[in-house]
């Protein structure tokens, strides 16, 4: 099972809501206690008003003890609950007026005149009971008076008071969280800028290292920022490193390769006449050629990941009278190969603000494709027109195509065609143009030509 | 006709020797870039076969080096550097031409021709000295209408004679233009090219004078 991911916005929720939830917990039993407390002294005050004002009734009526119970003294006790009361007077054990099997303290000596409260059971029913002795005139011994009360007030009052205290409780909990949880989104915002930050480094063909800005990233967020724009700087250096090898390795190798020429192309003066030497002279002679076009090619990739070449003087460029040159230029390969170049232009006088050797290497690495692969004897349109703020440009063959699931791959450095037939190639045309246009923010896709069937390259560019 | 390649391939100055031999020219090869300065200056080439990365001293160096000594010899940039930038230094630090490698044989050969040419104020590709012609491009002399069979060594001291006619040509100039370091030269070795081209050039032919102690000359009527 994949592990979740640790979240900061869960850590600062728990850990907020934690602690607040003890002390919420807390707070409920001491509250609970506190209440329990209050209630209890509150009608227990009721009950011992009764008792009391029924002792206070107690006479002495020929020896015999009379208590004129007053209305006053049970009213206290009525709520609105149906509590019921019961009283007892008694003396000596002996019930003198009352309830006679209301309880009577366990304990034999209740001190006189200190009113006694505890919890006792009457009929099934939990009573509170509170009892006073008194001395009455003429009678020499105690007189026990207890009034008894059922405890559904108390109850009900209890459970309301507890009610609230939870209701108040869950609101404070809900506002700690719905706080919490603003307060951390908050917090968290600059990491989120600094994510879209990070996000714009390294957007396939933008080669991009620039350090992250550090100024409006939050203090605890500064060490992982930093670290990124280490990893970021050494990154650069490394593409730095790989790219100055490209470029020094691409030197290093014309050197030997000229020298192979050179001796080739004497040995080719040794053979003439010979043909069948002369035939594998000539194979090795194109394999040289290719082996130039390659290294020049990678030197270009160097160079164009370089921000050096993107970022030299653009000028002025009229496509249309650029494509007449490169065109022209390749006039006599593709004659060579009896390919007709045609050129047809939509859309006179487009201009787009370009580096002049980028456009050549752009449409010269098209071109020479259309006339390397193209079949011979064939036809090749370029075609010049505009969409809205955009040059377009299509080079269009009668060649084979590629297909739409190899489409996206001849742009990777070094991916061929498997083709039995195909002129061999370096792999790095297609993805020359592409790296270039991404740096002029322009961009080319590969489709079915329309009307010659063949392949169409379709490059934008913006206009000026 | 001597032409000095400053390169530290051996490979490719090998080839570079066998096709410029084959032009007639006695080849030096220098790979340290301050000795090569030191040699340029001192001795009379037709042409600096210059590549850029040399070990000691960049060979934009030795260009410059050269060029304030006031010497005026054709230099040729043979370089695998191919940016923009490297060409336009180049050529300002007074280079005559720039060729990146690898490059055809063929197009190599023939702007040697051309630079050497320049170098000797000449633009007619053709040397001329009355009847006698020699066609450096094709390696071919004529005598009248009638083809020369000329020996390399041959070809090149009449080359050098031709395009000194009727001026005194000294004796160890001529050695110095046309044998190369490397190569031996026996005391004797100039009076027998002189004599065979004497012969083969016939009594229609341009006369060559010997100046006994200085060197020789070439009558061209």
């Amino acid at each position: 099972m994949a592990r979740r991911q640790p979240s900061l916005k869960t850590r600062f929720l728990l850990g907020l809501l934690v602690p607040v939830s003890c002390v919420a917990i807390a707070v409920a039993v001491g509250g609970s206690l506190v209440i329990s407390h209050v209630v209890e002294v509150t009608h227990d005050r009721l009950l011992k008003g009764s008792l009391l004002a029924i002792a206070e009734r107690l006479a002495v009526d020929d020896g015999e003890i009379t208590v004129d119970l007053p209305r006053v003294a049970l009213g206290m006790l009525e709520t609105q609950s149906d509590d019921s009361i019961f009283y007892r007077v008694s003396l000596d054990g002996q019930t003198v007026t009352g309830y006679e099997d209301l309880p009577l303290p366990r304990s034999a000596t209740i001190a006189p005149e200190r009113p006694t409260f505890w919890d006792d059971n009457y009929h099934g029913n939990a009573v509170r009971i509170a009892a006073i002795s008194r001395h009455v005139y003429g009678i020499n011994k105690p007189v026990l008076v207890a009034v008894a009360e059922t405890e559904h007030a108390r109850h009900q009052l209890w459970r309301e008071m507890i009610r609230e205290l939870a209701l108040a409780e869950i609101v404070l909990l809900s506002v700690v969280a719905v706080l919490t949880w603003v307060a951390v989104e908050r917090g968290l915002g600059p990491l989120a800028q600094l994510k879209r930050q990070i996000d714009r480094r390294g957007i396939t063909g933008s080669k991009d290292f620039q350090p992250l800005d550090l100024h409006l990233v939050p203090k605890e967020a500064l060490a992982p920022a930093r670290a990124i724009n280490e990893l970021l700087d050494r990154v650069s250096f490394a593409t730095q490193i790989l790219r100055q090898f490209t470029a020094d390795a691409s030197h290093q190798m014309r050197t030997p390769l000229a020298a192979l020429r050179t001796h080739l192309d004497l040995l080719k003066r040794r053979l003439a006449g010979s043909s069948e030497m002369t035939q594998m002279v000539m194979e090795v002679d194109a394999q040289v050629v290719r082996l130039d076009r390659m290294i020049s090619q990678l030197l270009t990739l160097a160079r164009a990941d370089e921000d050096a070449l993107v970022r030299s003087p653009a000028e002025r460029i009229s496509l249309v009278t650029k494509a007449k040159q490169i065109l022209a230029l390749r006039a006599q390969s593709a004659a060579a190969r009896n390919i007709e170049l045609q050129l047809e232009v939509e859309q006179d006088e487009m201009y787009v603000e370009a580096n002049e050797l980028l456009i050549d290497e752009i449409f010269g690495n098209v071109i020479d494709n259309a006339i390397r692969y193209g079949p011979a004897g064939g036809v090749v349109i370029a075609r010049l027109s505009r969409d809205g703020a955009s040059a377009v440009v299509d080079i269009e063959d009668d060649g084979p195509g590629i297909p739409p699931t190899e489409r996206q791959k001849v742009f990777e450095r070094f991916y061929r065609i498997a083709r039995a037939d195909g002129p061999d190639g370096s792999g790095l045309g297609l993805s020359i143009v592409r790296v270039l246009l991404d740096r002029m923010s322009g961009s080319v896709e590969l489709g079915e030509g329309k009307r010659l069937g063949g392949l169409r390259v379709t490059m934008r560019f913006h206009l000026a | 006709m001597r032409i000095l390649i400053v390169e530290d391939d051996k490979a490719l100055v090998r080839g570079l020797s066998a096709s410029l031999k084959a032009m007639g020219f006695a080849v030096d090869h220098e790979l340290d870039g301050a000795e090569a300065a030191s040699i340029a200056i001192s001795e009379p080439y037709s042409l600096l076969v210059l590549d850029l990365g040399l070990p000691n001293s960049s060979g934009f160096e030795v260009l410059r080096q050269v060029r304030a000594s006031g010497s005026k010899v054709p230099i040729m940039i043979l370089t695998a550097r191919d940016a923009t930038a490297d060409k336009v230094k180049g050529l300002d630090l007074g280079a005559d031409d720039y060729v990146r490698k690898p490059f055809d044989l063929s197009e190599f050969e023939a702007r040697v021709r051309a630079l050497v040419r320049r170098g000797q104020g000449r633009t007619d590709p053709l040397l001329t000295c009355g009847s006698l012609a020699i066609d450096p491009a094709m390696g071919r002399a004529t005598l009248g209408d009638k083809p020369l069979d000329l020996r390399r060594r041959e070809m090149a001291v009449l080359k050098i004679l031709m395009l000194h006619h009727d001026k005194l040509v000294p004796k160890d100039r001529l050695i110095a233009e046309v044998f190369g370091f490397d190569e031996p030269v026996g005391p004797n070795v100039l009076e027998l090219y002189i004599a065979r081209l004497r012969q083969k050039l016939g009594a229609d032919g341009p006369r060559i004078r010997t100046m006994r102690g200085l060197g020789y000359l070439l009558e061209g009527h």
